[in-house]
């Protein structure tokens, strides 16, 4: 179980990808899910433990509109739960 | 002889398992034990795409014995054409290499190409069959030391049975030699002799 971080472009995926691991977080990178229509083609992966400092990290660095997404695996399959309110994980 | 016990374990397991022992240079034949008809079938498939001989005995109605042997031709099929039916997956008759020299993907923005390198990495872990290796050499080496955030990912290819490579030279010319956090070093003569032994080949 994991998050999946999605951001509104491009450009904002590269750079919360820099600045979560300038400060040490373990994110990791995946291409947008075919299940998640929303943010652009690129999101991040962060463990459990850690969603709650990135995302603190994300705002104090103005990268807004993120979507929140927890990974499942159950049976090989997988799947994307929204989580509507992400400001409870912070 | 090698024998390999497959008992339970679904599909590609068998396939990815035999294809692993016979990839030994040391090993001339193998025996797998399987449970059900598909793996035989699998098997036999992916025999016949090696040019390797294949046979097989019913021990029982869960027990089936594989014998593969890189010696001579593949025997006219042996499995009666009325039971090659289901195919419950994809084969993998290809050896897939991929090669990764760099630590970015596509030309353009450097920043873009490293997220996109990390990202194939991870469509890498989704494909039905695995690669068979992945080499990484010149700036493609720190995709394999401990710093990377590519790690989690390569690694979780490796339990796919995936054999992952880093260029000896390569690693030593950036200092990472002693940072090596998957798979194993390899120099020239193995990598080229795994290119070589591809049957499809991606070059990033």
């Amino acid at each position: 179980m994991e998050y999946v971080i999605t951001f509104k472009n491009t450009n904002f995926a590269i750079k919360a990808e820099q600045i979560l691991l300038a400060d040490r977080l373990r994110v990791t990178v995946m291409p947008l899910p075919s299940q998640i229509k929303a943010g652009c083609g690129i999101c991040l992966r962060i463990n459990p433990e850690q969603i709650g400092s990135a995302l603190k990290i994300l705002k104090s660095n103005h990268i807004g509109e993120t979507v929140i997404y927890l990974k499942r695996v159950d049976n090989n399959r997988t799947s994307f739960q929204e989580i509507v309110d992400s400001a409870i994980l912070m | 002889m090698q024998i390999i016990d497959v008992l339970g374990k679904p599909c590609p397991i068998p396939v990815i398992e035999a294809r692993k022992a016979l990839s030994d240079q040391d090993v001339e034949t193998v025996l797998i034990k399987a449970d059900n008809m598909i793996a035989v079938q699998n098997l036999e498939r992916m025999a016949n795409g090696l040019g390797y001989s294949f046979g097989y005995e019913k021990k029982s109605e869960s027990l089936f014995e594989i014998t593969i042997n890189k010696e001579g031709k593949a025997p006219p099929p042996s499995i009666p054409s009325d039971t090659l039916q289901i195919e419950s997956c994809v084969l993998p008759t290809d050896r897939l290499v991929v090669v990764i020299g760099r630590d970015t993907m596509g030309a353009g923005a450097e920043d873009l190409g490293k997220i996109l390198i990390k990202g194939f990495i991870y469509s890498l872990t989704e494909l039905p069959i695995p690669p068979m290796y992945i080499i990484f050499l010149n700036s493609g080496a720190y995709l394999t030391s401990e710093e990377a955030n590519t790690i989690d990912d390569l690694k979780r290819l490796e339990e796919k049975g995936t054999e992952i490579y880093t260029c000896g030279t390569c690693s030593n010319f950036y200092g990472l030699q002693d940072k090596l956090a998957v798979g194993s070093i390899t120099d020239m003569y193995g990598i080229t002799e795994k290119m070589a032994s591809a049957t499809n080949l991606i070059n990033i």
